[in-house]
């Protein structure tokens, strides 16, 4: 054999060699996460493309509590959980930016998302927008990091880091973030009993009495959609509410139905944070509801033009029932809390 | 033996036989709704429609359910076409798929609107999210919402909404259509549905005295009454 034949053969062995090295080395490494809720919950649907896992999950995680996320952006120095804390069903205690900080809690079924519904869609493309336009993160601190490369690598097999994977793992942790173990769950299941002031607060909350329950349904207490239940009556095109995204002017006034699990933990109440306690949210629907062109007719429904009028006892069953949909395993899981 | 052979052969010709003649016996059929107010074509989130009590209104929200779909025969004898339950939203244009339906010639068509009382209970369709969004709470008799119609009107005191919900097993509609059809293949038939007959004939249903249905029962029957006129067959497969 001449030479160059030699030479040839040694060189193919190495760049095969190197190559299966670089396959190897961009492998995913994962285990699938199983996200376990009652089967009264809807259907878990989830792209084919960014499947559960352990590793999407964690990362996720490490993702939405590490302030780097936010380095050089207009928002530097926060992380999600800034603005979300798990003692409060991921929302916060304040109107310090501005609005009532949404809780981050069965978002993996929701489609409408913001107050307003501005943005639309999956998780996925929901956390395009929060990591490329309200964090404006840098990816290359990201690519630079001592562990998260790894974590990348492990999660998705990938050995860049891209807006679209950081998103898909924010998205994953989101799915993770399911509550399904109040005690009005465990009264669902047969596992445990209401005390009657619940009981009674529930009869009100899912009968023609209270009406709750066509906008703050079973099971996730929320319908997704955007209705005006007489907060205000007159239209202020400073706000930004439905309408400002839609252009309809049926949609003033309107904003997205708040899911109320863990609602206890959530005040301050509505877009605004107009109201501290649960008891005056509950007053606002019972005698303090302003008509408007787009008002939701249920508010005004024949009988209840007025309100609800209910007694005294009936307001506090009432909020009552709303607290048994506090689940205290989601916001004292430390699976949930910050990795770091 | 032989003979054996010969009967176990013919056993299995015909039970090929039959099945290949099962098969042929079933149809797919999809259902498409048309919606019209009097013959106007349905445009959502405008008030330009005017019911029989003469208030003006829109459409913002219909969603429904239609189930049980029955043929009937010239003998008068019923075949059951379909028997679950179909959710429909007409903002999203929902077509319904009838995978089996028999063969034959038919003079008219029957189904529910609504969820017969078997199938009326919470749990019992697949928790989607169109589903759980009907839900009857269990404490007004549960199950699910067999039609939400909602939008708006100019009322005497200027523009209002309006919610005509639907629900519970008294108020399951029954509708038939005398117009005979033919299945002989996978085929399609357009149905149309005239919103201004859920507010009228037998009942007339005046907004500016009731905006909302849901729970109230004499009102519930009354436009429960009045669905079996809305539904007409206009495309034959
Ligand atoms: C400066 C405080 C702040 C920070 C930091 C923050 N959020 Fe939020 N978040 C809010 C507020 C306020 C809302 C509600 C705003 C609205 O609806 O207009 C909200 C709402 C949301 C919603 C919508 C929830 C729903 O029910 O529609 C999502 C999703 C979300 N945030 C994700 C994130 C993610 C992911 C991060 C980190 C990349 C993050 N947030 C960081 C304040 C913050
Ligand atoms: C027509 C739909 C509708 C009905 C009926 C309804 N709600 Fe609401 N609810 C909403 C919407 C929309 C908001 C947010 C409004 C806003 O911020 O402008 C809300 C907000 C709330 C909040 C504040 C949650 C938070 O995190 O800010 C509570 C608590 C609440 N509702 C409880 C109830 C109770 C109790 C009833 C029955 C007496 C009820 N709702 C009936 C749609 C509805």
């Amino acid at each position: 054999m001449t030479r160059s034949v030699w030479f040839l053969l040694v060189l193919l062995a190495i760049s095969a060699s190197s190559c299966k090295e670089e396959v190897d080395e961009c492998e995913a490494n994962t285990h699938p996460y199983q996200l376990q809720f009652p089967d009264y919950f809807p259907i878990l649907e989830v792209p084919s493309d960014n499947p559960l896992t352990e590793e999407g999950v964690q990362l996720g995680r490490r993702l939405y509590y590490d302030p780097l996320l936010s380095t050089g952006g207009p928002r530097e120095g926060r992380s999600c959980s800034s603005c979300h804390f798990q003692s409060n069903s991921f929302s916060v205690p304040s109107t310090a930016s501005g609005s009532s900080v949404l809780p981050h809690v069965n978002l993996a079924w929701s489609r409408n998302f913001l107050w307003n519904g501005k943005l639309e869609g999956i998780l996925e493309d929901v956390m395009l927008f929060e990591v490329n336009d309200f964090f404006e993160v840098d990816f290359n601190l990201l690519k630079e990091d001592a562990v998260y490369p790894e974590l990348f690598r492990k999660a998705f097999g990938s050995c860049e880091i891209t807006d679209e994977l950081v998103a898909k793992a924010l998205a994953q942790w989101f799915r993770r973030l399911k509550s399904s173990n109040s005690k009005f769950d465990s009264y669902l299941k047969g596992e445990e009993q209401l005390t009657d002031s619940e009981l009674n607060g529930m009869t009100t909350f899912f009968t023609e009495k209270g009406d709750c329950f066509h906008c703050h349904g079973i099971p996730l207490m929320t319908n997704n959609e955007f209705h005006n239940i007489g907060l205000d009556s007159i239209y202020d095109p400073t706000v930004k509410d439905r309408s400002y995204i839609s252009g309809s002017p049926y949609d003033r006034l309107k904003f997205k139905t708040p899911t109320l699990r863990n609602v206890e933990l959530t005040s301050p109440y509505m877009h605004d944070g107009r109201f501290v306690t649960l008891e005056e949210v509950v007053e606002h629907y019972n005698s303090q509801v302003k008509r408007s062109m787009t008002i939701d007719p249920i508010m005004t429904k024949p009988g209840k033009e007025y309100g609800l009028q209910l007694t005294e006892e009936e307001k506090q069953n009432l909020v009552a029932f709303l607290k048994t949909l506090t689940d205290w395993e989601f916001v004292n899981d430390t699976s949930l809390s910050s990795p770091f | 033996m032989r003979k054996l052979a010969f009967v176990l052969l013919l056993a299995l010709n015909t039970v090929l036989l039959n099945s290949c003649k099962e098969e042929a016996l079933t149809y797919n059929l999809t259902i498409t709704p048309h919606y019209h107010v009097d013959g106007d074509e349905l445009m959502l989130d405008t008030i330009i429609y005017q019911n029989a009590a003469g208030n003006p209104y829109s459409v913002n929200k219909l969603r429904y359910y239609l189930s049980n779909f029955r043929f009937v025969k010239a003998d008068n004898s019923v075949v059951t076409a379909d028997g679950d339950a179909h959710f429909i939203d007409a903002r999203e244009g929902t077509i319904l798929n009838l995978p089996k339906v028999p063969v034959g010639s038919f003079k008219e068509l029957r189904f529910n609107f609504g969820i017969p009382q078997s199938q009326n209970v919470y749990g019992n369709l697949p928790n989607t999210s169109y589903n759980t969004g009907m839900v009857w709470p269990e404490q007004m008799g549960g199950g699910y919402h067999f039609m939400k119609f909602e939008g708006y009107f100019n009322s005497n005191q200027g523009v209002n909404g309006y919610a005509i919900h639907v629900g519970n097993n008294e108020c399951l509609a029954d509708v038939s259509i005398s117009t005979p059809f033919d299945i002989s293949e996978d085929g399609s038939m357009t149905i149309g549905f005239n919103l201004n007959e859920i507010m009228t004939g037998p009942n007339t249903f005046d907004m500016d005295s009731s905006n909302y249905t849901m729970g109230i029962m004499p009102a519930m029957l009354e436009i429960s009454a009045n669905i079996n006129n809305a539904f007409t067959l206009e495309q034959t497969p």
